[in-house]
């Protein structure tokens, strides 16, 4: 697979700011941004990246898409430097910010459209062939005459993404793209932006967010920043397989109060807990390991208890990102 | 190419338009702010009455009106670069723009454009206004007092560059607007003529390029002087212009990659 973007030990610094009168005077001392990441993402590939607040998801976009320069490293688009005086890479990116202020409010969706497709060297012509589907598509078609200052928030965002694909990019750089969405809005882009990636294998995507079952269901591979560094980058399934201890067992059992079978269970599985849902029924849980799964069984069934459910709920994304940053 | 860049020019201009009638009490104010300020130069004009160091101009009041249509020229030179760079920085919409494959000279120039053509419109009023209502006599030759006002507008529009890499710096605080922009205002002749200044103020004045724009403008409209009468204006305001257009476009992107550099190119 092709490397749609590289990052080579990227770090960014910011220097800290003393009020002084009159003057602006930069301290020696240095806020990390984020420190020596390398990173492939591969051509065709939905990309996502997390990490708590302050970790550097944002700075890593901004240098991706040139806004920021890295203090050291270097990041490649398709093979070419990343940079804003860069043209060539700029023709390839679309960026969608949780930024919902970056449109002019006074003038309408259409006209904030029309002003991006211009900069983007469009005629007018032109760039009605390219707004009219994409508003079509997106559902804004009815409220395209509406002035931005009356869009919902979902509205706004789809705008921003319509921004973002005007150039028709093969990378979409989304950071945090569904932050002041409510759930039905929110899963209703992130239907579009699989349905965008799906007309082309190439088109490539790169997500922030802080809803991490999104990044879950919408990324092939998945990076995780702590302490301002990459300490993954994986598919969900391996980093299960890196973090296994957490995947839990569940079990509805109708013990009728008996604990008995709990009692030996646990001797054997020490994390095994119970949980009364009422007086005939409890719900058991432990952390699903080799072996484990037999021995919680074999006791219950031993004793004629009736286990009406069992289910192994699968380690999600938010305990390994806690695991990871519990590391250091 | 350079029909892509034309398309991109036009963009800001259209947006700016669009925006400026989206406030249309704004838009009607601005003319009548005009056209007051037109009968309030001219009872100064009658305040004043006939000075001798006028005279050759026909009185204050065609003095003053070129005076204050070309320093309504100097401000918006002055300030507009600056001010679409934080107007974008607060609107929030300086990513988006920057993300767009717009050079930074497009981007400056469109960002302006609008602006110019409001002083245009301006100065035209304001000099056309106050020849009509008062018979102000215009007898030099337009096309030359064009070309100079187009040498001083690149004059202009280079401060104002520089104006906007402190902004980009700096964020608020303009110190070279703030003196350039007054003691040219006060200094350059746009007001008073430079004989009522001292004899050391009236030195200090040739280091005023708007002086010399001035100077030219007046003598051309006014006095009717051909450009063998008037090269040393033009000569001294391409001088200005020589130095100061390339080293504001260097300092705007020293600023620009500073802040890059710093990660506050965003911040206002």
């Amino acid at each position: 697979m092709s490397a749609a973007v590289q990052f080579t030990q990227v770090s960014k610094y910011y220097s800290r700011q003393i009020p002084f009168p009159f003057l602006r005077r930069v301290s020696n001392e240095k806020i990390v941004g984020v420190e020596d990441v390398t990173l492939e993402v591969f051509s065709g590939e939905i990309f996502g990246l997390v990490g708590r607040n302050g970790q550097g998801k944002t700075t890593l976009m901004k240098c991706l898409s040139g806004l920021i320069e890295p203090s050291s490293g270097h990041i490649e688009i398709f093979g070419k430097p990343a940079s804003i005086d860069n043209v060539a890479t700029r023709r390839l990116i679309g960026l969608v910010s949780s930024d919902e202020r970056s449109f002019y409010w006074r003038l309408t969706g259409w006209q904030n459209l029309l002003f991006f497709s211009r900069l983007h060297g469009m005629n007018d012509a032109e760039a009605r062939r390219r707004i009219e589907p994409l508003l079509e598509r997106f559902q804004l078609k009815e409220l395209a005459q509406r002035r931005f200052d009356g869009y919902s928030a979902g509205n706004k965002q789809r705008l921003a993404i319509i921004r973002a694909l005007l150039n028709n990019p093969v990378l979409l750089i989304l950071d945090e793209p569904t932050r002041s969405l409510d759930p039905i809005a929110a899963d209703s882009l992130r239907r579009l932006i699989l349905d965008w990636k799906m007309d082309d294998p190439q088109r490539t995507a790169i997500i922030t967010s802080h809803n991490l079952a999104e990044i879950e269901s919408l990324c092939q591979r998945i990076g995780i920043l702590s302490h301002n560094r990459l300490r993954e980058c994986a598919t969900m399934e391996e980093l299960r397989l890196r973090y296994p201890s957490h995947d839990q067992v569940r079990m509805l059992v109708r013990d009728e109060g008996d604990q008995a079978a709990f009692a030996e269970a646990r001797q054997r599985v020490p994390s095994l807990r119970r949980r009364a849902i009422d007086d005939a029924m409890a719900e058991y849980s432990f952390a699903h390991r080799d072996g484990e799964l037999n021995a919680v069984l074999s006791c219950f069934v031993r004793k004629g208890q009736e286990i009406t459910a069992c289910q192994t709920v699968r380690v999600g994304l938010r305990e390994i990102l806690e695991q990871v940053d519990g590391q250091d | 190419m350079i029909a892509a860049e034309t398309r991109r020019i036009y963009a800001f201009f259209a947006r700016d338009m669009q925006m400026a009638v989206s406030y249309p009490l704004d838009f009607a104010q601005r003319i009548v702010l005009v056209l007051f300020q037109i009968v309030l130069l001219y009872f100064f004009s009658l305040l004043i009455g006939t000075n001798p160091t006028l005279s050759r101009f026909g009185g204050y009041l065609p003095f003053a009106a070129i005076g204050m249509a070309i320093l309504a020229y100097f401000q918006t030179g002055f300030t507009t670069f600056s001010q679409a760079i934080r107007r974008e920085q607060t609107t929030g919409t300086l990513e988006a723009v920057l993300m767009t494959p717009t050079s930074i000279a497009s981007f400056l120039l469109g960002s302006s454009i609008w602006s110019y053509a409001w002083s245009t419109l301006t100065a035209i009023i304001f000099l056309f206004g106050a020849s009509w209502l008062y018979h102000i006599d215009i007898k030099g030759s337009y096309l030359l007092a064009l070309a100079l006002l187009i040498l001083m507008t690149l004059f202009f529009a280079s401060l104002g560059i520089v104006s906007a890499a402190f902004v980009l710096v700096f964020k608020r605080g303009d110190p070279l607007g703030f003196f350039v922009g007054t003691f040219s205002a006060l200094l350059g002749g746009a007001f008073f003529p430079i004989g009522v200044f001292p004899e050391w103020l009236q030195k200090v004045s040739y280091l005023i390029p708007l002086r010399y724009g001035l100077d030219g403008l007046r003598a051309i409209l006014l006095e009717g002087r051909t450009f063998a009468e008037t090269w040393p204006e033009f000569a001294a305001v391409t001088v200005f212009d020589l130095v100061l257009v390339p080293a504001s476009f260097y300092l705007f992107y020293r600023a620009l990659r500073r802040a890059k550099r710093e990660g506050t190119l965003l911040q206002y």
